[in-house]
């Protein structure tokens, strides 16, 4: 192999196909992850309480859309703050449908189908713009969004809002949440492996490139328009399906829960967890969405006074307003990013005695699993 | 007649309010290239803090004084220790930040002000309605009006005229340049951010001069987005006729049509500028070199 | 079969291997205008097939403008034809143009940076032996072996460019003449049949344009593609190229062989400010 001068200067070389143990366990990566989530889940639905569970069913149901927005904006490099729109329009969409005494099953796949086709209608202005003006195109839709299910919320049941059946409530308030972890770990790892094939091989290397120079990717044979609609209705549908399965899951739902901070939650889930990474969007979703339990009693450890429990949320929000800012300027691969850094040296350090290699930070050569 | 004149007239004095809102973050936009989307909840704060101290004995004009100086250090105090990290980057870092911050913000003022609704009392503003063209027009709103106005106009012309106006431009168009040429970068950054602050405040004031404040009142700040796009995003002069061209819409269709398609109505227009027409009025064309 | 492992190389792996051979490129009164600026003014061009036709001029005469039109970024903006094989490309959508065998390079390399100097290769395998989300869904170990195929095709560029050993370093963490090279490895890889390079050499020092002599002197010997490259290095120019043409303020001002225009008295008293 002949080298050049220009690579002559970069350090160690690496055989073009690695098959070392290291990068082969890293390779099958998401199965470890769903296996994990299964003994994680084994182990709450028997130890945790009820109120317990049920934060950690409301993080799983995060992750859905966590997983999403950041397939979108960490892949994809499209800029959104819509993920409150998406929610609602599955929340409501599943409602409507539910009203008309259609079974619970059929609702959800509304939800879905309905935010997936709003999300490729979001993306026809995506095809000409993009940045922050993308991301200001998707608070217009929050807003039209916003109006259109308040509209129709005080035609029909006044402010109080909708209220549906709460799934598995027949098994009593622990047994549902128990309930609740089975069925949410089952479509979470379906959309986990879902999310893993569009993030590698040809459709996530065309979505990078997309993100990196539009231009370019046209150029190198990417058809850009048809990408962007692919990915806003997949992720939107995404999106639509947490919406529709909170709908079941609270047994309640109000115009009133859509907020633009509802929608910055997930953006700080993306950006401190780490964009384009499944384990960012978990991680993030699992910190942020956990935090109204635990930040109160902190807060009182360090500053003595009382926190009370309606304040809790709001603190929250300063804390993951907070990391989303120092994330952003500092870290831009996130806490994931820092763990697989932290895996890479302790790998390096164990496995390959003779030296380290240069581990790609983000991706596997291969797409198997 | 008389319903569309008094339309015309609520628009064109709310739009003021808009215009000086969106001023503040055209000037941060020209300066350093960061899009503020925290420029509401900026606005907000020293007017809410200030309520809150009047009720508790504050004297009238040292109030509006102890607000804008707030207005600007709070402004100033956010791009020294956040956004002047982003300088010369893509502007998503920049706009992600003023996310963050917004969310931190909002959070603030839920904790300190609570559901407290406030009647600034600002000194000096008249009381009274006159009759103009046949119908009534409270004289404060004329006053606040005019007042709004006349900041708009001024700013407008030291933009355009003034050697400070000509840095300030000179800086955010080619910081390294304007800096060979003796220009003190750092420092008009920092002042942009004190003044956008202030104006921000300002703009709060002339909105609390005529209406009651409360937590909600940030929304004025999401106002402005649609105005500075529909004026063009890095147009001094297009913040200006956007808030003006948005008041007047808000006027109209709250008279017209209804108030709650107010929110929705002004982020269609946003909406609508962005698929048709996204440098808007008075904005230069964004182009990506290949 | 000549002794240039290089080349057998890239026999036995594939690239350029079964291609169909270069394209005759013709260029008939392209102009292209910004708003008052005129970039293109009324050029016509006949590319020699299968030749290195060399693009010189100073900053601004309009030579990556004359790229970007033929590479379809101009859809719509443009006047005149851009012929390819006989087939008029200037209405084409821009992601046509890799279908049909244009590749290109570019003067600061777009490249994703999170990824590996492998991955950003094999983007440029995307519309020959890609896949679409169907597929990936219902025919998976299909796709694999495709992604395979593409994996080893991408090694087989980055050994043609010398970069094999770090086909899987981080984009981010090379030093610019590897990007410079990715990108070249990148529009070669999919053995096209019109390869266009935006000053393939610039930011990098004497050595490199060695290298990246000896790399398009061997693209060549293969015969199976049509080259255009902007150049500001003459010496290069001189080395590696079978026509030269020199632009101006949007215009063509000169065509020949590399003695022809670089040493005539139209080149020396009109295209100033050569850099390097």
């Amino acid at each position: 192999m002949r080298s050049t001068a220009l690579t002559e200067s970069v350090e160690e070389a690496t055989p073009a196909l690695r098959t070392d143990l290291a990068t082969r366990l890293r390779r099958q990566s998401v199965w470890f992850g769903i296996i994990g989530l299964a003994i994680v889940t084994l182990l709450f639905s028997e130890v945790l309480s009820g109120l317990s569970l049920y934060t950690y069913n409301n993080v799983l149901l995060a992750c859905l859309g966590a997983i999403a927005l950041t397939v979108l904006m960490g892949t994809g490099g499209q800029a959104s703050i819509g993920n409150s729109a998406f929610l609602a329009i599955g929340g409501f969409s599943a409602v409507y449908v539910d009203r008309s005494g259609l079974p619970i099953a059929l609702s959800i796949i509304a939800g879905t189908a309905a935010a997936g086709i709003a999300g490729m209608i979001v993306a026809l202005p995506a095809v000409r713009i993009r940045g922050f003006y993308l991301a200001l195109c998707t608070v217009a839709l929050f807003f039209v969004v916003v109006y259109v299910v308040q509209t129709y919320q005080h035609n029909t049941v006044g402010d109080s809002g909708f209220f549906v059946p709460s799934l598995f409530a027949s098994k009593g308030a622990h047994g549902a949440q128990q309930y609740w972890a089975w069925l949410l770990f089952a479509i979470l790892s379906l959309c986990i492996l879902f999310a893993r094939r569009l993030m590698s091989g040809v459709f996530g290397r065309s979505l990078r490139m997309v993100r990196s120079s539009e231009k370019a990717a046209a150029v190198l044979g990417v058809n850009v328009p048809k990408l962007k609609v692919t990915v806003f209705g997949i992720t939107s549908a995404m999106i639509g399906l947490q919406g529709a399965l909170t709908l079941y899951f609270i047994g309640s739902l109000s115009s009133d829960s859509f907020t633009l901070a509802l929608a910055i939650q997930y953006l700080a889930m993306v950006v401190v967890g780490g964009a384009d990474s499944i384990l960012g969007a978990v991680i993030g979703a699992a910190l942020i969405v956990s935090m109204p339990t635990w930040i109160p009693s902190i807060v009182t450890d360090i500053a003595g006074s009382n926190i009370g429990r309606n304040d809790g949320p709001f603190i929250s929000e300063m804390l993951y307003g907070g990391l989303l800012v120092v994330f952003v300027l500092a870290s831009p691969t996130g806490l994931a990013g820092l763990l697989r850094k932290s895996y890479n040296k302790i790998v390096n350090l164990f496995l390959r005695p003779d030296g380290p290699v240069k581990v790609p930070a983000n991706v596997d050569p291969d797409t198997s699993a | 007649m008389g319903l569309f004149l008094a339309c015309v007239i609520s628009g064109i004095l709310q739009g003021g309010t808009f215009a000086l809102v969106s001023l503040a973050l055209v000037l941060v936009f020209r300066s350093t290239g960061t899009f503020n989307v925290a420029g509401g909840e900026v606005m907000i704060i020293p007017i809410l803090a200030v309520a809150m101290w009047q009720k508790a004995g504050l004297a009238g004009w040292l109030g509006v004084i102890i607000a804008l100086t707030l207005g600007a250090l709070l402004s100033l105090g956010l791009f020294f220790i956040v956004l002047r990290h982003t300088i010369g980057g893509d502007h998503m870092i920049g706009f992600v930040a003023t996310l963050g911050v917004a969310a931190v913000m909002d959070a603030v003022i839920s904790l300190w002000f609570g559901s407290n609704r406030y009647d600034l009392k600002i000194p000096g503003v008249p009381r009274g309605t006159i009759r103009f063209l046949g119908i009534g027009v409270s004289e404060a709103d004329i006053a606040v009006g005019v007042v709004a106005y006349g900041v708009c106009i001024t700013m407008l012309l030291v933009m355009q005229y003034t050697g400070l106006g000509i840095r300030i431009r000179a800086t955010g168009q080619m910081a390294a340049l304007a800096s060979q040429r003796g220009i003190n970068v750092r420092s008009i950054y920092y002042g942009c951010w004190a003044l956008a602050g202030a104006l921000g405040a300002f703009a709060g004031l002339s909105y609390a001069a005529t209406n009651i404040v409360d937590s909600n009142t940030v929304v004025l700040g999401l106002a402005a987005l649609p105005a500075i796009i529909l004026g063009g995003l890095d147009s001094f002069t297009g913040a200006v006729v956007g808030g003006l061209i948005i008041g007047l819409f808000q006027a109209f269709l709250t008279t017209y049509i209804g108030g709650q398609y107010v929110t929705p109505g002004t982020y269609t227009i946003l909406f609508l500028v962005l698929m048709v027409w996204p440098s808007g009025l008075f904005g230069s064309r964004i182009v990506e070199r290949l | 079969m000549s002794d240039d492992p290089l080349l057998d190389n890239t026999a036995e792996v594939g690239l350029f291997k079964g291609a169909r051979g270069p394209a005759p490129v013709v260029v008939e009164s392209v102009g292209v205008r910004f708003g008052g600026l005129i970039a293109l003014d009324d050029v016509s061009l006949r590319v020699p097939t299968g030749e290195l036709t060399a693009i010189i001029g100073p900053n601004g005469a309009g030579k990556t403008t004359l790229l970007n039109a033929m590479s379809g970024a101009f859809r719509g903006q443009m006047v005149g034809r851009v012929m390819v094989s006989g087939t008029d490309v200037s209405g084409w959508r821009t992601w046509r143009f890799a279908a049909a065998g244009i590749a290109r390079s570019f003067q600061h390399p777009p490249l994703i940076d999170s990824e590996t100097v492998l991955e950003n290769v094999m983007i440029g395998l995307h519309h020959s032996l890609g896949y679409n989300n169907l597929q990936t869904v219902i025919r998976p170990a299909w796709c694999n072996k495709r992604e395979r195929q593409m994996q080893s095709l991408g090694m087989a560029a980055l050994e043609f460019v010398g970069l094999a050993r770090i086909a899987n370093s981080v984009v981010g963490s090379i030093p610019y003449g590897a990007r410079k090279l990715t990108d070249l490895a990148r529009a070669l890889v999919s053995s096209p049949r019109l390869i266009m390079l935006d000053e393939p050499t610039s930011g990098l020092g004497a050595d490199a344009r060695e290298d990246m002599s000896r790399i398009l002197t061997s693209v060549l010997a293969t015969k199976m593609t049509t080259l255009i490259v902007v150049e500001h290095h003459m010496d290069l120019v001189r080395a590696v190229a079978n026509n030269v043409v020199g632009m101006q303020a949007g215009r063509v001002l000169i065509t020949g062989s590399p003695s022809d225009v670089l040493d005539s008295d139209v080149f020396l008293a009109a295209i100033v400010g050569r850099s390097g």
